[in-house]
């Protein structure tokens, strides 16, 4: 089993120990320890080794002497890693402390029979047969230091090179030339890569990654201090940190340091080497003239941080997700279909266009309590919001909206990312902004119909220590024609909980959304009901709201 | 000695190997709990039909198979291993736990080794048995790094395991 298998096996177990494991998660557990081979040997050690922690004599009476001696060990190894390297001194002929003297001595000529010659070039030859075994044809095995763990569009210059994900990759120096696309790189050490095309590189050792051209971007945890990227002309060495080095086909290094600290060393092989070093938000630029190291801005969205095929998700380090642009089958970070949406019949992304609606066919519910959206990362479903005569489900795992009012459970319109109208006659201005946009985008609703995103899935995406902080959003809700009312009620829950709600809201309007959320929070469901209207039976036209900016504000440590 | 006290000298013996065969059924840390709970109080109702002559963590399994059978029942039939699972688990099980004793034995060097945060965090979880998030309120570190943590933590574990019992057979 691979260590990509292994550690997505080990995922999978760990999140059903914790008992947060979704039907989809549980089912590739069962997939597999059913197909793996040694899926099942592994799973079986994880266990094993979960109970003897949990009764393990190691963690009872702990001498404080041992416990020292490891703080100790641990520190020497943490100095011996940043310390700066130490250069081998090269000693002249006069720095012996040893007298020499020549001695003369007559030459005694020495006779050497055939057989001797025989046996000292056979005896020549195995050494040489042995040294260059061991020289030139090493164990691969013991060579292999990081795994290709993820890629998007990825072209490799040679095809013989090329890497899929998954695999092994081996400390053999040798050129990997990445033409197109992003891969993702896990050394064993814990260090994570991001190499974004065009790029070559090396993999030199456990703990160095050469880059000749290209943009590299190192998350680099506590353990695998010291994990360093080697250009043209400088060398970074990391003190725990998350940093991009860009090099240029010049010979230019570029270095900006988003996180912790790292050290900066200018100069070639043979060159002087200047050194210093670069913390948190700062950003160094080695001349590839000069070797000389000038300051530049710290530009915190010019590297790829975070790589996600299966949703095609690229994380530049943006402070946002944009819901709408989930609304139209993207990643949140604009990889959404403008004026696209989901269709509640079918919980499908819409195959055209879709355009606002404020009134139209009075819909009932076409399911029975919560419809999946499954091709959508990101949107765990949608609903219909209706207290009666059982409570509203808001999510795959059955949470239910116990303050959903009492609704008449018709619904009109799918939910969409965008404002635009079939006649093309409606702008939805705010503050002269003009919103349902790439630039600034809405999603629309109208009365009666929920949304669920799956906050968990949003945070799988992201880097450890990145995650959603807050949702925000301008609710709107524009009267487009004379003589139209409005009346309709907001509702935002997590888990079923409402942590935000407004009612007997009459348009024209527009408030602010700004909703803390935490850890455990999993999901986030917006939900837009009839309003007074709808309530005495006078249909629900119009009653609709726009949610501008939808976004999750990322925190990150 | 009566006949309370032969059962809990019983199952204070057995009570580790119990529970990670329990686990290795059911993989939820705290329906595991519940479970090993419940069998616990069901083995002493039938300790009369145990005959002392024969193995008790045999006798014991067999009961504890019919109380996951009663769980799983009650579970959604996604979060369910079928029989055949359940059956190649438990021989799986039963097979490993023969290495049991090298394995302590590598743990406890293994635990040695790793990044003492890092320790900390498995022996707040699965010894001092704080949940995630009283860890991480504890420790002021963030709760989802911790979630993404376990796992990786349990993969160098694994491997240091493994590392240790091939050199020592290799010895």
């Amino acid at each position: 089993m691979n260590p990509l298998d292994l550690k997505r096996l080990y995922e999978l177990i760990y999140a059903a120990i914790e008992g947060h494991s979704t039907p989809e998660q549980f089912c590739a557990l069962k997939q597999m320890l059913r197909e793996h081979p040694q899926a099942v040997g592994h799973y079986i050690d994880f266990m094993s080794i979960l109970c003897k922690i949990r009764s393990a004599e190691y963690f009872k009476n702990k001498p404080d002497q041992e416990l020292f001696d490891r703080q100790f060990w641990g520190m020497m190894s943490q100095h011996e890693k940043s310390a700066p390297a130490i250069e081998a001194v090269k000693e002249g002929p006069d720095q012996s402390p040893v007298q020499l003297i020549d001695l003369e001595y007559n030459k005694i000529p020495r006779k050497i029979s055939f057989s001797t010659v025989i046996s000292f070039a056979a005896i020549a030859a195995a050494i040489l047969f042995v040294v260059s075994f061991m020289y030139f044809v090493p164990d691969p095995s013991r060579l292999e230091v990081a795994t290709l763990t993820d890629s998007i569009s990825a072209q490799w210059a040679n095809q013989n090179s090329s890497s899929q994900t998954g695999d092994r990759l081996l400390a053999d120096g040798k050129s990997m030339i990445l033409r197109e696309g992003l891969v993702e790189l896990q050394f064993d050490t814990n260090a994570q890569v991001v190499i974004e095309a065009p790029a070559e590189f090396q993999i030199l050792a456990e703990d160095r990654i050469g880059l000749q051209y290209g943009k590299v971007y190192a998350i680099v945890p506590r353990e695998a201090t010291g994990f360093s990227v080697y250009t043209q002309n400088g060398k970074v060495i990391d003190f725990g940190t998350e940093f991009g080095v860009h090099a240029s086909p010049t010979h230019e290094t570029f270095l900006h340091v988003i996180r912790g600290k790292t050290m900066l060393i200018a100069g070639g092989q043979s060159d002087k080497k200047n050194s210093v070093e670069v913390g948190a938000g700062a950003a160094k630029r080695v001349s590839g003239i000069s070797g000389a190291i000038s300051d530049i801005h710290c530009n915190e969205s010019l590297f790829v941080r975070a790589i996600d095929s299966a949703s095609k998700f690229i994380w530049r380090g943006q402070a946002a997700i944009n819901l709408a642009d989930l609304v139209g089958g993207g990643n949140g970070l604009g990889t959404g279909r403008q004026d696209y949406g989901i269709g509640i019949e079918t919980g499908t992304l819409s195959e055209s266009t879709l355009y606002v609606n404020g009134y139209g066919i009075r819909n009932q519910k076409p399911w029975t309590s919560f419809c999946p959206v499954s091709k959508i990362p990101g949107i765990d479903g949608i609903f219909i919001p209706d207290g009666s005569p059982e409570p509203a489900v808001v999510s795959s795992q059955g949470h239910v909206f116990d303050k959903c009012p009492d609704t008449n459970a018709y619904w009109c319109s799918p939910i969409i990312n965008g404002s635009k109208t079939i006649n093309d006659d409606f702008d939805l201005m705010i503050n002269n902004i003009r919103y349902g946009t790439p630039e600034n985008p809405a999603i629309f609703m109208h009365a009666n119909i929920g949304i669920t995103f799956d906050l968990q899935a949003i945070r799988s995406l992201l880097p450890d220590g990145v995650q959603p902080g807050r949702f925000t959003a301008i609710a709107a809700a524009p009267v487009p024609y004379k003589d139209i009312t409005s009346y309709f009620d907001v509702w935002i829950a997590v888990d079923g909980q409402v942590r935000f709600s407004k009612t007997g809201i009459t348009a024209p309007q527009n408030f602010p959304i700004d909703v803390a959320l935490t850890e455990q929070d999993r999901f986030l469901s917006l939900v837009v009901t009839e309003g007074k209207a709808g309530r005495e039976n006078q249909g629900n036209a119009y009653d609709w709201c726009f949610f501008c900016r939808p976004e999750l504000i990322l925190d990150m440590d | 000695m009566s006949r309370k006290d032969e059962y809990i000298g019983y199952f204070i013996k057995y009570n580790n190997q119990l529970f990670n065969f329990i686990l290795t059924l059911v993989p939820n840390y705290s329906d595991a709990e519940d479970i090993l709970q419940k069998s616990a109080s069901i083995m002493w109702e039938k300790f009369d039909t145990y005959q002392r002559d024969t193995f008790f963590l045999a006798w014991a399994r067999k009961i504890i198979r019919l109380t996951i059978s009663n769980y799983y029942r009650t579970k959604r039939q996604e979060f369910q291993f079928d029989d055949q699972m359940l059956d190649a688990l438990a021989s799986a099980h039963e097979n490993e736990s023969k290495r049991s004793e090298e394995q302590l034995a590598a743990l406890t060097v293994c635990l040695s080794k790793l990044e003492p945060s890092d320790l900390d965090l498995i022996r707040l979880r699965f010894y001092e048995r704080f949940s995630v998030p009283e860890i991480a309120s504890k420790t002021n570190r963030n709760m989802h790094t911790l979630y993404k943590r376990i796992p990786t933590i349990f993969i160098l574990l694994h491997n240091c395991i493994k590392r240790t019992l091939m050199s020592e057979d290799l010895a």
